[in-house]
């Protein structure tokens, strides 16, 4: 049984607080991924974790036993970097045996562990390479197969696949996931990139500048974000936040504002009851839909239309946001429920 | 008006800017040649000099061949204490390369690796020692060696030059660690090893290989300093001091040989850091 | 132990040592030739040297061997630097030639040049055979103190162009090569291009490197002595002599003064002349 508790973590380098007081309940087997934009402290929450840095406050607990005051070495976890960090002066065979030999496990258990650990990641062929004849994606391969090979409780990654290019990373991705099932193990993953977490998380945490604004499962953080801010983070284009004065319906107690995603409007041509007549300023053609950049009352807000619908700048469109789907927040940014 | 066609015009221009491009070339490889000869010439005159006879170096006019006659080598190697003299540079600049490496390693890594307080200052006064005429320090020193009991001793002259030396070898080091991605050490640490363990098995081998130049930096360092040497030693005086110390009593061969004996192995080891070079003073440089 | 600390005891042993053996002396030296033979602080060590008949020409030996040698070796290391940028085949091996004398300290080079110019040398030998004299002239005697004084900014110029080309090479190396591309194609020559977009950008590694080498050019010692002799005293040599030869340490400090007030003055001069404005490097 693998869990990770991060209770009231904080962190602070000189003036700039990184991390303010930080909770998490992981469970075991759970992939959990830290989503946020850079400086958001989702890396340094990681890397405290990890036990590459040292929290201010707060205790991290793997399993029942405490090891926030441990050095990584004696926490039992692996992690995969983002520049990979495959040591250069040695092969691929004993980049992944590294950790075991640190362990001093039996020779016989290192070999066994590598080669099943190789070949699950399709390097089974490149054992005797240096780092230095192997492409971006086959370090990254590497990197993933040492992690694994130490048979760790904790697997701690951050943002393995920013440095592979856009194709190799859709592929990586689709791969890190099925081998990760796989080996069920607890699992704390960093991105900047909301698909790559949408995609891989069994559970997000979405940072904001040093807090956790939510933490939940994908689905909940694109249908009901917690914030305006996971609100508009998440999504592509992110939901609209729109004031509620030219609102027709209820306005529930506290609303501050009206939070609607780009596609969740009802859309036509002709005026009709209880829709906003808006100017179109851009149209973009995005192949699967249009997507519209549209003002009211020098509000903007963008809107995905389906390619049927002929429009140009300049027209007028009228919308009526889905009943079911408009979210409202309060002046503080806090979702109504 | 004899009217050239088109094709006439433009062979005409191509011709001329061929001929400038060779003439630049040309001038270019001159100067090459020139700034080449200027460096290696009188070195090779100097190796003329000490592979002659005595009464080749003293007679005119000079040839420009060398004659290996290796009596002048031989007198050298029997002249009274150079021997001694030649032992004592080795040691003096062994024990220099050994502490500079010793003390300015770990500095450099703490520089390369930790944000501390007083990390400004320190770099300050590293970089302070090279606004200073560094060799002059030897003659308070001299005064105080006496004290304590290391006046004329390598093991006090080692010092001096470790003095020259360190602020070198914590720069340099510093930036050899600094290459080296601190994700490396860290991918170690979570593997399973103490920082003292992450730093044998990962840093060191990367490093080793810039450590061993600045190693031979200190040593040359150490070999070529004439000043503090001088000073410092009496009885027992490094080459430099034996050749400036005798400058007017030791036959011109002696001289000779002396400068050959100096200068070659300062350029082999030259030859053997060549590649860590650049990358020392590109760094040294900030 | 806390990781606080790692830092401070990992650089203990090098602050320590240059405590000892660079600050410590370094007020040695102002507190000896502030000295006097007596034991009395006060000015007569400077007033020993001062009155020297040997101090003003050694000053003005020195400043003026800076004063020739740094200007023209800084032409040379700029167009050497230029010249090893611009090569392809073979650029190491001229780097690693022009650099040798890196390794040549100003002993041997004094040695190697005295093997050329001395009076049996290969300079009068050369000369002999094309009939330009008929007789080994004796060029580095008292008599000629302009030949000897060519002869040192030669010798010098030989040794320690290498540590400003060492420098302006990696230098140039930091510049991207981006700069000249849009300079070239905004239509400046190579000419403008030197002007506008190497040197400015050069200023920093201009900057250590003058400092340097000035520094270097006060401590000029061993060539001189070997070139020169008697003939030509400079500062460095006129300490050695009085440390070594008379045995008067007080002297030779206040002498060590001297050549360090130089080189603070001179150091604040270039940090000041050429001083990069924040945020104006590369």
């Amino acid at each position: 049984m693998t869990t990770i508790t991060v209770e009231n973590i904080k962190k602070s380098f000189g003036d700039a607080d990184i991390l303010k007081s930080v909770s998490l309940d992981i469970k075991d087997q759970e992939f959990t991924v830290l989503l946020g934009p850079s400086g958001c402290g989702k890396s340094t929450l990681l890397r405290i974790i990890a036990g590459l840095e040292t929290q201010d406050s707060g205790t991290i607990k793997i399993g029942d036993r405490v090891v926030s005051h441990l050095p990584p070495r004696e926490r039992n976890v692996a992690m995969v970097f983002q520049n990979y960090a495959v040591f250069p002066h040695m092969t691929v065979f004993e980049n992944i045996a590294f950790g075991l030999r640190m362990k001093k496990a039996p020779e016989k258990k290192i070999k066994e562990n590598v080669e099943r650990t190789a070949a699950l990641m399709h390097i089974d062929h490149l054992l005797k390479r240096y780092s230095g004849q192997l492409s971006g994606g086959q370090r990254q391969r590497v990197a993933v197969a040492r992690a694994l090979a130490v048979e760790p409780d904790v697997l701690l990654m951050d943002e393995p696949l920013s440095n592979l290019d856009a194709l190799l990373r859709l592929q990586m991705r689709a791969e890190l996931k099925s081998v990760l099932e796989a080996s069920k193990t607890t699992t704390v993953y960093v991105t900047h990139d909301q698909v790559e977490a949408m995609s891989l998380a069994d559970r997000i945490a979405v940072m904001n500048s040093g807090r956790i604004d939510q933490y939940d499962f994908p689905d909940e953080i694109y249908n009901n974000p917690a914030t305006e801010y996971v609100g508009s983070f998440i999504g592509n284009p992110p939901m609209n936040f729109i004031s509620p004065d030219f609102q027709v319906g209820t306005v529930p107690n506290g609303a501050f504002q009206l939070g609607i995603r780009p596609e969740d409007f009802h859309i036509s041509k002709e005026q009709r009851d209880n829709y906003w007549p808006i100017t179109v300023l851009t149209r973009e053609k995005l192949g699967s839909h249009q997507q519209l950049s549209a003002e009211l009352n020098g509000q903007l807000f963008r809107v995905n239309i389906p390619n049927e619908i002929e429009i140009e700048s300049g027209n007028t469109l009228y919308l009526m946001p889905k009943e079911d789907k408009k979210r409202w927040y309060t002046e503080g940014g806090k979702i109504i429920l | 008006m004899s009217d050239l066609s088109y094709d006439e015009i433009l062979e005409k221009e191509v011709r001329e800017v061929n001929r400038k491009k060779k003439m630049w070339r040309w001038l270019f490889l001159s100067s090459v040649a020139f700034l080449v000869s200027w460096i290696l010439f009188p070195i090779y005159l100097l190796v003329v000099n000490s592979l002659s006879s005595a009464d080749v170096i003293n007679g005119f006019p000079k040839n420009f061949w060398p004659a290996f006659d290796m009596e002048s080598l031989h007198f050298f190697v029997n002249y009274y204490g150079v021997l001694g003299a030649l032992k004592n540079s080795l040691i003096a600049a062994l024990f220099t390369m050994v502490i500079a490496i010793g003390l300015g390693t770990p500095a450099g890594y703490a520089l390369a690796r930790f944000d501390f307080r007083g990390k400004e200052t320190f770099r300050m006064l590293i970089l302070l020692t090279r606004a200073f005429p560094m060799p002059l320090l030897a003659l308070p020193l001299a005064v105080i060696f006496i004290n304590v009991g290391l006046d004329d001793s390598l093991f006090g002259l080692s010092l001096v030059h470790t003095a020259l030396a360190l602020p070198f070898s914590v720069l340099i080091t510093s930036s050899l660690f600094l290459g080296i991605p601190v994700e490396l050490e860290e991918a170690a640490w979570v593997l399973g090893c103490n920082r003292w363990q992450a730093f044998m098995k990962v840093v060191m081998p990367l490093a080793l290989p810039g450590l061993t130049a600045s190693a031979v930096f200190a040593f040359v360092i150490s070999w070529n300093e004439v000043f503090a040497a001088a000073v410092l030693t009496v009885n027992n005086q490094t080459l430099t001091a034996f050749l400036v110390q005798s400058l007017s009593t030791s036959p011109v061969e002696v001289k000779f040989a002396g400068g050959l004996i100096l200068i070659l192995p300062a350029i082999l080891f030259l030859f053997v850091v060549r590649k860590y070079l650049f990358s020392m003073w590109g760094i040294a440089n900030r | 132990m806390n990781k606080k600390y790692y830092p401070y005891v990992l650089i203990a042993p090098s602050v320590l040592f240059l405590l000892i053996f660079f600050v410590y002396p370094f007020i040695e030296v102002f507190v000896q030739a502030f000295t006097s033979s007596d034991g009395h602080v006060g000015l007569s060590n400077f007033e020993n040297i001062f009155t020297d008949y040997n101090f003003l020409p050694s000053l003005k030996n020195t400043l003026l061997l800076a004063l020739v040698v740094v200007p023209v070796q800084l032409c040379m290391a700029v167009g050497m630097s230029l010249m090893i940028s611009k090569m392809k085949k073979g650029r190491d091996t001229v780097l690693y030639i022009l650099t040798i004398p890196l390794g040549v300290s100003d002993l041997a080079a004094g040695i190697i040049w005295l093997a050329i110019l001395d009076q049996n040398g290969f300079l009068n030998s050369f000369l002999f055979s094309i009939g330009v004299i008929d007789q080994p002239e004796s060029w580095l005697n008292y008599q000629n103190p302009i030949i000897i004084f060519t002869a040192v900014v030669v010798a010098e110029i030989w040794r320690a162009t290498a540590i400003l080309l060492v420098i302006l090479v990696s230098g140039i190396g930091l510049i991207p090569k981006e700069y000249y591309e849009a300079a070239e194609i905004f239509g400046a020559n190579s000419w403008v291009r030197l002007w506008k977009v190497t040197l400015p950008l050069l200023r920093p590694s201009l900057q250590t490197a003058l400092i340097l080498r000035t520094l270097l050019a006060f401590e000029v010692f061993a060539v001189v002595m070997l070139l020169g002799g008697s003939n030509m005293p400079v500062l460095m040599g006129e300490t050695f002599n009085w440390a070594f030869n008379y045995q008067d340490a007080g002297a030779a400090s206040a002498y060590a003064v001297v050549i360090l007030a130089l080189s603070i003055v001179f150091t604040l001069f270039y940090l000041r002349v050429l001083r990069v404005p924040k945020g104006a490097r590369i």
